[in-house]
């Protein structure tokens, strides 16, 4: 079994990446990755980097089971992508994780949609990864709306 | 043609600027982005590399930042300035403004209940003045024309 695990590369997120070398420490069997950003953390049970190229970041993405990250866009739209189901937990703006809500916001727009499994404490990590390992994974919002901005943007661009 | 300057923070911001590159096909562009790394995702256009700042990160970096950002609009002048976020693209576009560039900002689609900070900022000097949420639309309000999905 393989996690990836990746909290974007801006403000730390110190409290997933404590509770996933918690979880890393529980499931030996598992083989876990971790993008954990710029922190002083020093995981002891899963690999880790401040940060991945975009190339590697993909490959993290396609070889993993299950992706844990923080609610970023750039994540969950990567975990479309490659079909695979996300465990998502939300930085929290009181916690100085973030600058302001628009995670929670992301992830209320995004709870009931299959492939994602959001949790907003760490308890809940173990049971969501369990669920989530074997399941499907979300595929692309496709709304037809991409191509209508493109062509308005070309259109600005253009007059 | 038109030379156009696209600018994103990292993460979200970058992957949402590339799901729009088509909109420079046939056009001059070049990219500004926060990390290294994000050249080769743009290669063979032209790419600078600025120091990532926000509210909570690095602020002490924004006039260092702010000299870099010029030193880009002055050598390349662009017709216009389009980007995606966050405080980066936001000053981007400030000064393109300055520079007397056309503007275009795009509110992530992350932004799903309010404009971002930096977009609420950036009202002042976009041209085009976009969120991808329609509930967000209104007529003194930012624009809906679409998303990145």
């Amino acid at each position: 079994m393989k996690v990836f695990v990746t909290v974007g590369s801006m403000l730390p997120f110190d409290r997933l990446v404590c509770a996933m070398d918690a979880w890393a420490k529980e499931h030996p069997e598992a083989q876990v990755h971790a993008q954990i950003g710029e922190t002083s953390l020093r995981p002891s049970n899963m690999e880790y980097y401040a940060m991945i190229s975009p190339p590697d970041y993909r490959d993290h993405i396609a070889a993993c089971d299950v992706v844990v990250s923080h609610a970023g866009i750039g994540t969950i739209l990567a975990a479309m992508e490659y079909n695979k189901p996300l465990v998502m937990v939300p930085r929290q703006p009181e916690l100085y994780e973030v600058t302001n809500n628009h995670q929670f916001a992301t992830a209320k727009w995004l709870e009931d949609r299959p492939g994602i499994h959001i949790i907003y404490s760490d308890d809940e990590l173990a049971e969501a990864i369990s669920k989530s390992i074997g399941s499907d994974g979300g595929s692309i919002i496709e709304t037809g709306s991409r191509d209508k901005l493109i062509d308005a943007l070309r259109q600005f661009i253009s007059s | 043609m038109k030379k156009i300057l696209a600018v994103a923070s990292g993460g979200g911001h970058w992957t949402e600027l590339m799901r729009l590159r088509e909109v420079f096909n046939g056009h001059d562009v070049v990219f500004v982005g926060v990390k290294p790394f994000y050249r080769s995702d743009v290669d063979p256009h032209r790419f600078y590399r600025v120091l990532d700042v926000s509210r909570l990160y690095n602020r002490i970096s924004i006039p260092l930042l702010i000299g870099k950002l010029l030193f880009i609009l002055i050598k390349e002048r662009p017709a216009i300035v389009i980007t995606t976020g966050a405080l980066p693209g936001m000053l981007a576009l400030l000064l393109g403004k300055m520079l007397g560039t056309r503007t275009v900002w795009i509110d992530s689609i992350a932004n799903v209940e309010e404009m971002s900070l930096s977009g609420r900022m950036a009202k002042k000097f976009a041209d085009l003045w976009l969120t991808q949420w329609p509930h967000l639309a209104d007529a003194d309000g930012p624009t809906y024309l679409g998303s990145i999905l």
